[in-house]
């Protein structure tokens, strides 16, 4: 995962999105770990997969060996417990039961003990590499790996010391699962010693020792300690005369020895399997899986609180999403049009051109053709007076031929003409047209005005600049008492 | 089943590329108060992690809806069509000779429609409602397509009732939507909305809400995370520099102090034009100058009256912050200090916050075991600092998640609005305990990571409730 992060890191992001969308799209739906896992599987690469599994190959190849070396102790031990016989030539089941189960079950229940104790004793520092417990078992183990492995651990446990506190729990309970591997490999070594001499040798069980112990005494113990198995193999546990006939003295007066049936001697071993099975090998099976659960939840805990790792998830989870153009904006040139447009007369000037000295209207017949109904006949006739003016719609619901009509009549009677606009709907090219028609119908050397009625000084300019690009000289706009100069957003 | 497209079309300068922008997020798109910017169509593909879900199209304006409508009612009279024909008619006036070049405009704005583009016309509600509409909106009920009226009030709702009257008479769906100011919630109502013009369009439409609502929550996260790592980054700031054994430490001080405080600002500008980065406003990134300070620089009295906490503010956090140090003492010793550590640490933080918000940092003077000295500013201990950056990295975060991409220009500074933005009690002291472990000493890097996790997850529930008042 270290490894991995630090490859991402390097990636571009174009690279590491197209990379997070595939595995997206091709999941769905799943847990954070499994995104994490099908990451790290899809996201190495070549060299780092390679790393990887040569890494977890090595680790593998490390349990292995620890379980062999834990079956060959196991054997080892069973096999000379089993072959030591004393002076009476009989195997003492004490020194083996000792040896075979006690000794490992307080090594285990020892190691047990070594976290919570750890705990109480270096409190904040417990989960720092290096303050676990495992006697050096973590050195030791590592140093069975080749260099070229070690190097790809010194990596990770480079972070593992810097990181102390996230991955010291994974740390431990790997130990845990090594050592456990190595006490059941112990025990399993050790059962299948017991089996291979009770079939292949002929064993001679006796119990001796110093203490004042009696054979009822011994049987009762036994007898709790067969327990576990006494309901469905009886026979596993010893007998009040098995306890009794097969105790041996170093030293034994002649009233003490009496034939017995060698058969009886090898009454023990059911219960020599039992008890390793029982004490040694089946509580060692329970804790590994137990550590092995352990590990593998430390290891999500640790995987998730990785540095990165949450914005390694936030990046796979959330969508890639895109709503901006594929292609360039295209300007039109119009708008990097800076010219100031055509000219522009206040309506009182207009006015005054328009009436003489007195007062009175002079401009003769004036026809004003309101476009799309931009105002009420009362309300232009007292803007305009005292000109008097002809009133004629145009645009808007009037169709394209009444407009021609409008145009030729123009064209045949007036004497002036203003076209009146509401000045913040802009410029169509439906008016340029209009114009055009206009134009050509009133002839050169003739002013036609467009009186912006509602409009601002922004309006205006837009106006100026659109009706520009008529070229017309005999183009001009009026401006009307403006309805405000508001500033503000207005978009195309 | 075909992926919605969705052509927004109307009348020129009625905001038809604001509104585009605003919901393609885009801020390339040409907005100008000139009209006819928009001479070409340009398409605004949605994607969700590639899949396409529903494309926006942008149009010109109409120019001769009137020449258009006259073309088709003629041809239809040609051939006594019937209304069923009306959609084929359309296709022949875009097919026919010489109307590509004498009508560009509306051959461009009816080309999607006619192959398959639901209708998003906008008109402009701050003005009233006039006759030549009517050509366009009869046009656009010509091609048969599904079809959705929205009104801009450009510059205010003056108008908005009767372009309802009037445009309800033409849609079955009328909205109203500023295009340049409106809220992500209403922008998504909005789309939302657009899934109603088709029964399949429903689905694709609101995954892309989905989507968006996902990407909107990331980026205030990702938001938060910066404006954290610009508070830590800012309380780790150092600035040293290596003198004679013979030199004045205390002539040299301005430079270094002016060295912190170029440093700050610097560190602060990053911060903001990663913030532009997580909302897609990289064009800011060019006025980065003049953002930097929000029109008052960082160091300003004025600003750390805006941003900064007062002096029983700074009490009060200290306090709370110093009671927090003290009380990990009294839990440390089980109890066995009777909460004398967090009485201890509440004055000492207290008197600290009112004494300590008058220098920004101190200078200290070190020998070099080889001689010479070394002279180092910072890192900071003033209470009030983490609180102005925090302050006006929440405004200028609150200005950005507010800005639609219509929007043009530099951000607008409101003072009384920043002002209006106190901090809650809780978050005070909540942050100040994050400030308090951020300045301690020096910290593991997990450790360090782990607090400025902590301290942006606060700052995020602050920029949710702040989204959640700018919302009401």
């Amino acid at each position: 995962m270290v490894l991995a992060l630090e490859e991402r890191a390097a990636l571009s992001e174009v690279d590491r999105r197209r990379g997070d969308r595939e595995l997206r799209v091709r999941l769905g739906e799943c847990t954070d770990l499994e995104l994490i896992r099908r990451w790290l599987e899809s996201a190495s690469s070549e060299s780092l997969s390679a790393r990887v599994a040569r890494l977890a190959a090595s680790l593998r190849t490390l349990h292995g060996l620890l379980w062999l070396i834990g079956i060959f102790f196991g054997w080892g031990a069973a096999a000379a417990l089993l072959s030591i016989e004393g002076d009476e030539g009989r195997i003492n089941v004490v020194l083996c039961v000792v040896l075979l189960v006690l000794l490992p079950t307080a090594l285990l229940v020892a190691s047990l003990l070594v976290v919570p104790m750890e705990r109480l004793v270096r409190g904040r520092r417990r989960d720092r590499v290096g303050a676990h417990g495992g006697f050096g078992l973590g050195s030791l183990v590592l140093r069975l790996l080749p260099g070229s492995i070690r190097n790809d651990l010194d990596i990770v446990l480079g972070r593992v010391t810097a990181q102390g506190r996230l991955y010291g729990g994974v740390y431990r309970r790997q130990l845990g699962v090594w050592s456990q591997t190595l006490g059941l490999g112990f025990g399993l070594g050790a059962l299948a010693a017991i089996g291979a001499f009770v079939v292949f040798t002929d064993l001679a069980f006796g119990w001796s020792t110093t203490l004042d112990v009696s054979p009822s005494q011994l049987h009762r113990l036994t007898g709790i300690l067969s327990l576990p198995w006494a309901g469905f193999w009886p026979e596993a546990s010893p007998s009040l005369e098995l306890v009794e006939s097969t105790r041996f003295f170093r030293v034994a007066h002649e009233e003490h020895l009496h034939w017995i049936d060698p058969i009886v001697y090898g009454g023990w071993w059911p219960f020599l399997t039992m008890t390793v099975l029982c004490y040694s090998v089946l509580p060692r099976c329970v804790v590994r899986i137990g550590m092995g659960i352990g590990l593998t939840r430390a290891t999500r805990r640790a995987l998730r609180s990785t540095p990165g790792v949450a914005a390694l998830l936030e990046e796979l989870t959330t969508p890639e999403v895109e709503t901006r153009s594929d292609t360039p904006e295209t300007r039109s040139d119009s708008s990097a049009d800076s010219r100031s447009g055509i000219a522009a007369v206040d309506l009182d000037e207009w006015l005054r051109e328009g009436t003489d000295a007195s007062g009175k209207a002079s401009a003769g017949e004036v026809f004003l053709l309101r476009w799309a109904e931009a105002a009420d006949d009362d309300g232009l006739r007292a803007l305009l007076a005292p000109i008097e003016v002809r009133i004629r719609d145009v645009g808007g619901r009037r169709n394209l031929e009444e407009d021609a009509e409008r145009v030729r009549e123009c064209g045949r009677d007036a004497d002036a003409v203003v076209l009146c606009v509401r000045a913040f709907e802009p410029p169509l090219l439906e008016v340029h047209d209009f114009l055009a028609d206009l134009r050509a119908a009133v002839g050169p050397g003739q002013w036609i005005s467009v009186l912006l009625l509602e409009g601002n000084s922004e309006d205006e300019r837009t106006w100026r600049r659109g009706l520009a690009r008529l070229g017309d000289p005999w183009l001009r706009v009026v401006r009307s008492p403006v309805r405000g100069d508001e500033a503000g957003v207005t978009g195309e | 089943m075909a992926t919605p497209v969705l052509a927004v079309v109307g009348h020129p300068n009625k905001g038809k590329s604001s509104l585009v922008a605003t919901l393609a997020r885009d801020e390339s798109v040409a907005i100008d108060a000139d009209p006819g910017t928009t001479r070409r169509a340009r398409s605004y593909p949605m994607r969700v992690d590639g899949e396409l879900l529903y494309t926006l199209v942008d149009t010109p304006g109409f120019q001769r809806a009137r020449s258009v409508l006259a073309w088709l009612e003629a041809r239809a009279a040609d051939i006594e069509a019937s209304a069923a024909d009306r959609p084929r008619i359309v296709s022949e006036f875009l097919s026919a000779a010489g109307h590509r070049e004498r009508f560009p405009d509306e051959s461009e704005l009816l080309e999607p429609i006619v192959a398959g583009a639901g209708i998003l016309y906008v008109v402009d509600g701050s003005v009233p409602y006039g006759p030549e509409y009517e050509a366009e909106m009869e046009v656009l009920r010509w091609t048969g397509r599904p079809s959705m009226a929205i009104i801009n009030p450009i510059h205010g709702d003056a108008h908005v009732a009767s372009w309802q009257n009037a445009l309800g008479q033409f849609f079955r769906i009328v909205r109203v939507l500023d295009a340049v100011r409106a809220d992500p919630e209403t922008q998504h109502r909005l789309l939302k909305a657009f899934g109603e013009l088709d029964a399949g369009w429903r689905e694709p439409i609101d995954r892309a809400v989905e989507a968006l609502d996902r990407i909107r929550e990331t980026r205030r996260r990702a938001a938060a995370r910066s404006v954290a790592d610009l508070i830590a980054a800012a309380l780790e700031l150092v600035v040293e520099k290596r003198l004679d054994l013979h030199a004045d430490p205390v002539a040299e001080k301005p430079d270094l102090e002016a060295a912190y405080q170029r440093h700050l600002r610097e560190i602060e500008s990053e911060h903001w034009q990663m913030l532009n980065r997580i909302h897609g406003h990289e064009r800011l990134e060019a006025h980065a100058d003049e953002l930097a300070v929000l029109d008052r620089d960082l160091f300003s009295e004025g600003t750390w009256l805006t941003f900064g906490l007062s002096r029983r503010d700074l009490v009060a956090a200290g306090a709370a912050g110093g009671a927090a140090a003290g009380g990990a003492v009294d839990v440390a010793l089980g109890g066995a200090s009777v909460f004398l550590g967090a009485a201890a640490g509440a004055v000492a933080g207290g008197f600290l916050g009112f004494f300590g918000a008058s220098k920004l940092a101190e200078m200290r003077v070190i020998d070099r075991p080889l001689g010479g000295k070394l002279l180092r500013y910072g890192p900071s201990r003033n209470p009030n600092l983490p609180f102005v950056l925090l302050g006006r990295a929440r405004f200028y975060e609150s200005l950005l998640a507010s800005r639609t991409h219509a929007m043009r220009g530099d951000l607008q500074l409101d003072a009384e609005a920043a002002a209006r933005m106190p901090l809650e009690r809780a978050n005070r002291s909540g942050l100040e305990r994050h400030f308090s472990r951020l300045r301690g000493r020096r910290r593991a890097a997990l450790e360090r990571a782990r607090e400025v996790d902590r301290l942006s997850d606060t700052i995020e529930s602050i920029f949710r409730s702040d989204e959640g008042a700018a919302a009401l």
